[in-house]
């Protein structure tokens, strides 16, 4: 069921509607954190999208009680946030950055999700059943 | 029946026009949609001959400068992906939004990885290796089972109108697939322009069923108009046919009518004629018996001589011719002539006083005569008569009636006019117009028919072509005569 929803959430996103883009943001890590709100750190055009939701809690500053960090283009990150598990927006910060354990972006038009099965171990993060089939 | 005919063959004309208007609608309307269908497929066609020329191009390119490997190639000679890349880049226009070339790591991969992208900025840029996952992977996927290039249309995505997607087959093997996305902007214009077109041709078909139902619509009530017409027009036929029998019937009542108002008329006459040889009669009556009173006297006494006796028959015996004349005068009087003669007021007036006059002296009444008119009129002269005497008649009654002081009649002739007016004060008013009206009178003491000056009226003007009519004057009633002149009656 979670996977109907997901696919549906990834067809519509299609439409490159943003509301359906914070829609999928909030399927994807309701499952992998369990806390609700899920304290975050972002950058700004993430952190624009991501504070419509009541699921998060955008934070200014990336402490020890951040969850997750997500974004694509980062100049300083503190090294408690360099130890915090990244979602990127970005290939190239997805490849980059070895805290990053998911991706989502546009490639050619289309939309392209990754997860890093090792990353997932490494923060002790749960990997549902559903998102699986996009890990490597 | 004509028009009928015209009627029915007009709205069988409207429907025509009507079905040809929809038939005609429909058909431009399929015309288009084969139309535009051809045009999209041209387009389609000639889009896809010139892609695939262009994709047998790089493909042989890529072949030339690479070994059969393409993947390590490239991996190992960073130098050749930028040349190659660069080329990819002069193919991208505003048509062919991405061109790029993908590979599988290995079969059984459920992702494809980037070889190279002729993107042009960074942001579209893919990198060397980056796995690639598109939404139709198994169209993608079936390129490699088939080594046949194929091309699918997007309506997932919402920049891109076409996926072409042409294999690299080296040793019957294929090696990449050369992937080029089209833009949704050009062939939009396209489309836009034949949608524009087809709102246009939706727009005329509505109106041609608007059009079609409206004539219809209009065939339909004409044709029930017309068929109420020809309800009514059979009703009208059916009608006029009773209606002549129904005239027919009311001719022949009014025909009974008239022979009763005729009869009614004549047995007033009659009374009247009684009455007035009474008055002729008593005068002459009155000398036989004074005569014979004398001539019994005068034999009872002895002295009846021959001459005397002689004398006294004669006397009776004029007297008895004068009541013989009288009655003869009567007669003739009274007797209907169906032929015109000429004649004169005076002739007139002469005849019919000799028959009312006593009767009207015998009542006190002054008969005033002003009579100037010599006019020769040809007319029933008995008919004429009898109007005359009824004139006088009622102004002896009225006169009677009213008990009127110095009664006094007055007949008056000029030109072509007879005037008979009395001193009885005249019609009221009110009644003034309804005196010729059959059956009304206003008379008491006297039982009056009111047929008199109906008959009279119907005399003057229908049987003698002149005019009669009353007012009132100074004095009482005015009723004139007005006959034709002769020079009138050529006319």
């Amino acid at each position: 069921m979670k996977t109907i929803i997901l696919l549906i959430c990834i067809n519509n996103l299609l439409v490159a509607n943003s509301n359906y883009e914070l829609k999928l943001y909030e399927k994807i890590f309701s499952t992998i954190f369990q806390n609700i709100p899920i304290k975050i750190y972002g950058d700004k055009s993430s952190t624009i999208l991501l504070k419509a939701s009541n699921r998060f809690e955008i934070r200014k500053i990336c402490d020890e009680n951040v969850d997750l960090i997500i974004g694509k283009n980062f100049t300083n990150l503190s090294s408690i946030c360099k130890k915090k598990p990244l979602f990127a927006t970005s290939y190239r910060w997805y490849k980059s950055q070895k805290n990053s354990f998911g991706t989502f972006y546009w490639r050619k038009g289309r939309p392209q999700i990754k997860f890093k099965k090792d990353s997932f171990k490494r923060f002790h993060l749960h990997l549902p059943q559903n998102l699986i089939k996009y890990a490597k | 029946m004509i028009n009928l005919f015209q009627r029915k063959k007009t709205s069988y004309i409207f429907n025509l026009i009507a079905l040809s208007i929809l038939v005609g609608a429909i058909g431009v309307n399929i015309l288009f949609v084969t139309t535009s269908n051809t045009i999209q497929k041209i387009n389609m066609t000639s889009n896809l001959e010139y892609i695939d020329n262009i994709t047998s191009n790089i493909s042989k390119m890529i072949v030339d400068e690479t070994s059969k490997n393409i993947y390590h190639s490239l991996k190992l000679d960073k130098s050749l992906r930028d040349t190659l890349e660069k080329n990819l880049q002069l193919l991208i226009t505003k048509k062919y939004r991405y061109i790029y070339i993908v590979d599988k790591k290995t079969q059984n991969r459920k992702s494809f990885r980037f070889l190279l992208d002729g993107a042009k900025t960074l942001k579209d840029k893919s990198e060397f290796e980056e796995e690639y996952t598109p939404l139709n992977f198994n169209k993608w996927n079936s390129v490699y089972r088939t080594k046949k290039a194929l091309y699918y249309e997007h309506k997932d995505i919402k920049d891109l109108w076409l996926t072409y997607l042409k294999p690299i087959i080296i040793d019957d093997n294929v090696k990449a697939i050369i992937v080029i996305d089209f833009s949704l902007d050009d062939h939009k214009n396209i489309v836009t322009s034949l949608d524009k077109l087809d709102n246009v041709f939706d727009i005329v078909i509505l109106f041609s069923v608007f059009i079609f139902i409206t004539i219809i619509l209009f065939a339909f009530i004409d044709g029930k108009r017309i068929k109420e017409l020809k309800d009514k027009t059979q009703q009208i036929k059916k009608f006029n046919e009773t209606l002549e029998l129904r005239i027919d019937e009311e001719v022949e009542k009014n025909r009974e009518k008239d022979k009763q108002i005729l009869q009614q008329s004549r047995l007033a006459q009659m009374g009247e004629m009684i009455s007035m040889i009474a008055h002729q009669w008593r005068q002459p009556l009155s000398a036989i018996g004074s005569t014979s009173v004398a001539l019994n006297f005068k034999a009872q006494l002895h002295k009846l001589d021959d001459a005397q006796t002689i004398e006294l028959t004669n006397n009776i015996s004029d007297y008895v011719s004068h009541l013989s004349t009288t009655i003869d005068d009567f007669r003739d009087f009274f007797k209907s002539n169906k032929i015109k003669n000429d004649t004169t007021y005076n002739e007139i007036l002469s005849g019919v006083l000799g028959i009312i006059d006593a009767s009207i002296k015998n009542r006190n009444i002054t008969i005033v005569k002003e009579l100037q008119s010599e006019l020769i009129f040809h007319t029933y002269i008995n008919e004429l008569k009898q109007v005359v005497l009824n004139l006088l008649k009622n102004a002896e009654d009225i006169l009677l009636e009213k008990n009127i002081e110095n009664p006094k009649i007055l007949i008056k002739t000029y030109d072509n006019v007879l005037e008979i007016s009395d001193n009885a004060g005249g019609v009221p008013s009110e009644i003034l117009d309804k005196v010729f009206d059959p059956y009304f009178s206003t008379k008491k003491e006297k039982n009056g028919t009111g047929l008199g000056l109906y008959m009279s009226k119907t005399i003057i003007e229908e049987h003698c072509d002149g005019t009669l009519s009353v007012h009132n004057n100074d004095e009482g009633a005015v009723f004139t005569i007005k006959m034709q002149t002769p020079s009138q009656e050529k006319l």
